[in-house]
């Protein structure tokens, strides 16, 4: 088990690895620079500040520095275009509020998805089938700049029950959370209902039934655990999603979060900042598959650690 | 959820890169750093004219070139520590000294004697020869190496406010966060979470804190312009910001009587490629500019308010002049002479015209703009022409490198005067991006800049601008328009052009 951790850590920093350098000459590939703006700075201007953030070096020496100060100092270096702040904080800063706002919707997602598909797997073909899983195609249907918008609209335009944006208090999370979070609740439930329809069918659940079990116990000590399966390995690159995955919701619920960081670092060329937002979603779904990995080995004595 | 009298909370739009008064370029860091600084001249709420700020008076000599500042007396700065003549001597040459790379220095560069070398060799030598000098405590003297008209008007804007040096020396980039900064405004910086928040009071060491009525204000960067609307509409911003609704609604919410539209000081303007055939042709660019109905354009497509116009500088306050344009009133009449103009260049009703990119960044109203005059350059000229939209950063640098047929542009003004506008298509100007030179424009413009009585001045202004016209390397299509909800019980927030709060004047009912 510790052989496999180790072997899938280094495997995630040379794909981590990977990940920076592609990024890191892409975004130079990129037509226009940090610095290029509707005004022009005069040249002498324009080569000062392109020797402060070492943009004068040839490239692969710019990329050499970038490796070395990231790798010895921990130092996503300064943002070009928030020239007096340090990208480590912006990032640093931005990233906890993504993460609340991400916590929240896993827990929503989670919640609404896991009870809406069992209820459905259970209830086969009948209204309790049908009715969450028309709702959950919907779900997976409505953009989330329509959803954020639409619960905006009514829960603080027509009716003054939240905050229209902003997290100063704690009711500001309720509308970004339950936005992200019901997009994947939806496929959530539709994962569950299916993989636990699956193991409802196969011969040991119909054993169990005939050795004449409790519904419940069937459900909860012999299938659930076969079932959340999909859920499981969902639940990886989904819980990076959720993290980081609210650059529209962020941006209509006005908070300070990474994806509007990044969107915006992408557009307007702020090399370090890009790249240090790049950084953290990389580790980031690095961390989550690795933890789908050890999960699904407990919940699968099919799988080994190998 | 309403916030106190005594404090205002209001839309910024964006965060700003920076609040250093040397190093900002955008209105966003402009429209807080003008809060909590001040430079020897200040601004009155219409932010056209200029009243004495740090300064009490001043004085110009009879050729134009020295103005002599006298500071008010006792000037402070945030912490209390006295503020004076000195601190302006370092202020102007730290913005001047090439290491700063401020965007905005070529302004006191290219004026002030021994600028323009210690700009280009920043020597202990030549940094001692630039003519800005504290005579004492209370008094700065600055010599220019030619008369500049609207020089108070510059003395006026950020690039000229004053910074301690001690702060300044002691945390470098940190300097300006709010646990280090010092400053000398109307306010002081109390808070700045970026993407979240900027929190500034009143300062008790400006000199006229007892005028000031507010003790707090709160800027927020919403960059969404709904949901600054849907937050006014809660009660929880006082004012939803610089075009603070979004475009497309503006027409629907003018009814409103917390919504206000006024004049904004930026151009919205085509510019064209003359190094490219057939644009080299002047009567192909005069044909193009006159065939476009610009009353339509405000009025069917953009529809927030904008002047339609057919001069590139916007009105200013107490500002007359004529400017000779092309286009006459009547529409039939400038597309007969469009069409005669085309098949003179070789085109009759566009036979034969080549294929043609317009060139815009992505966004919902240019590109309703491009359509409608790609119709109407289709409909009276039978030109074809090929719309064309590029991310941003994409769109600047093919602007940048010529590589465009025809532009999008706009033009906003950094001070109240032509010149910030005619300056950029001299010849030699980073922002002219058309290809065009002018050598009549340039010496008007230069010629322009030497006269210090105001009406012939204006007048010669008005000359560079008619040639400017009349060689169409531009069609400017509307003026743009500032527009916001405002709350009713906001007080002293006079409409500028350039729709900065000034929140020194600002107060609310009951506060």
């Amino acid at each position: 088990m510790i052989g496999f951790v180790l072997k899938r850590i280094l495997g995630a920093v040379v794909t981590l690895f990977v990940i920076i350098t592609l990024s890191f000459f892409m975004m130079r590939l990129a037509p226009g620079g940090p610095f290029s703006k509707d005004r022009n700075f005069p040249p002498e201007v324009l080569e000062n500040i392109k020797k402060k953030y070492d943009l004068d070096k040839p490239l692969l020496v710019q990329y050499g520095l970038y490796i070395k100060r990231i790798v010895v100092d921990f130092d996503l270096g300064p943002s070009t275009r928030y020239s007096d702040r340090s990208v480590n904080e912006l990032v640093g800063d931005g990233f906890m509020y993504s993460l609340k706002v991400g916590l929240g919707a896993l827990i929503v997602a989670l919640m609404l998805g896991l009870i809406s598909g069992l209820l459905a797997a259970l209830n086969h073909n009948k209204f309790l089938d049908y009715f969450p899983m028309s709702l959950s195609m919907v779900g997976i249907s409505i953009p989330d700049f329509v959803l954020a918008n639409l619960l905006v609209l009514i829960l603080t335009q027509m009716f003054f029950l939240l905050p229209a944006a902003g997290v100063d208090s704690l009711a500001g999370y309720v509308i970004p959370c339950f936005t992200l979070g019901l997009i994947y609740a939806s496929s959530i439930a539709r994962l569950t209902r299916g993989g636990m329809l699956e193991i409802l069918s196969q011969d040991f659940v119909r054993t169990a039934k005939a050795k004449g079990l409790s519904g419940s116990t069937i459900l909860w000590k012999h299938s659930l655990k076969g079932g959340l399966l999909p859920v499981v390995s969902y639940l990886g690159p989904a819980t990076a999603g959720m993290f980081t995955g609210g650059l529209v919701v962020e941006k209509i619920c006005f908070i300070p979060g990474l994806g509007k960081l990044f969107i915006e670092s992408a557009i307007n060329r702020d090399y370090t900042l890009s790249m240090g937002c790049v950084i953290v979603y990389a580790v980031l779904i690095l961390i989550f598959n690795l933890i789908v990995d050890l999960v699904y080995g407990l919940l699968d004595p099919r799988v080994a650690y190998e | 959820m309403q916030s106190p009298p005594d404090e205002f909370v209001f839309n910024n739009s964006a965060e700003p890169e920076t609040l250093d008064p040397h190093r900002l370029s955008g209105s966003y860091d402009s429209n807080i750093t003008n809060q909590i600084f001040e430079g020897l001249m200040s601004r009155g709420a219409d932010w056209a004219t200029v009243v004495p700020g740090q300064a009490e008076t001043y004085s110009v000599s009879a050729d134009g070139k020295t103005y002599t500042f006298r500071l008010r007396p006792q000037l402070k700065w945030s912490d209390g520590s006295p503020l004076t003549a000195k601190d302006f001597e370092y202020s102007f040459l730290r913005l001047m000294d090439p290491a700063t790379a401020s965007t905005y220095a070529y302004w006191f560069t290219d004026s002030v004697e021994g600028g323009q070398a210690f700009a280009k060799n920043p020597t202990t030598e030549n940094r001692a020869n630039v003519k800005v000098r504290a005579i004492d405590d209370r008094t700065l003297s600055i010599t220019l190496s030619k008369p500049v008209p609207y020089f108070l008007q510059l003395v006026a804007e950020t690039p000229a406010f004053p910074v301690k040096r001690e702060v300044v020396e002691k945390f470098k980039d940190a300097w300006i966060r709010p646990e280090n900064i010092v400053s000398n405004g109307p306010f002081r910086l109390a808070e700045w979470k970026v993407n979240d928040r900027i929190v500034m009071e009143k300062n008790p060491h400006y000199f006229a804190a007892q005028k000031v009525k507010l003790n707090r204000a709160v800027a927020l960067p919403i960059s969404d312009k709904q949901t600054a609307v849907n937050l006014f509409r809660q009660g929880r911003l006082d004012w939803s910001g610089p075009q603070g609704a979004p475009g497309s609604l503006v027409a629907a919410y003018r009814s409103d009587p917390q919504f206000r539209v006024h004049p904004a000081f930026i151009t919205y303007f085509y510019r064209l490629n003359v190094t490219r055939p057939p644009l080299n042709d002047v009567r192909v660019r005069q044909a193009l500019t006159l065939a476009i109905n610009r009353q339509e354009l405000v009025e069917r497509v953009t529809r927030g308010g904008e002047l339609a116009t057919s001069v590139y500088v916007p009105p200013k306050v107490g500002d007359s002049k004529s400017v000779e344009t092309l286009v006459g009133i009547d529409h039939k009449q400038n597309v007969a002479r469009a069409k005669q103009l085309l098949a003179e260049a070789g085109f009759p009703n566009g036979k034969g015209f080549p294929a043609m990119e317009l060139l815009y960044n992505s966004d919902e109203t240019h590109k309703r703009v491009a359509l409608a005059i790609q119709q109407m350059w289709k409909k009276e000229l039978g030109v074809d022409i090929r719309l064309f939209n590029q991310e941003w950063k994409v769109y600047l640098q093919k602007q940048q490198m010529l590589d465009f047929s025809v532009s999008r542009a706009g033009w906003a003004g950094d001070y109240p005067d032509a010149a910030t506008f005619l300056e950029i298509f001299l010849s030699d100007s980073g922002n002219n991006q058309t290809g065009w030179k002018n050598a009549e424009y340039d010496r008007l413009f230069a010629a322009a800049n030497k006269q210090m009585n105001v009406k012939a001045r204006n007048e010669m202004m008005a000359q560079a601008e008619s040639i400017l016209l009349r060689e169409a390397p531009i069609i400017p299509l509307f003026f743009y328009t500032n527009f916001g909800f405002l709350r009713p019980e906001v007080l002293g927030f006079e409409p500028n052009l350039i729709d900065r709060p000034f929140l020194r004047y600002i107060s609310k009912q009951g506060g």
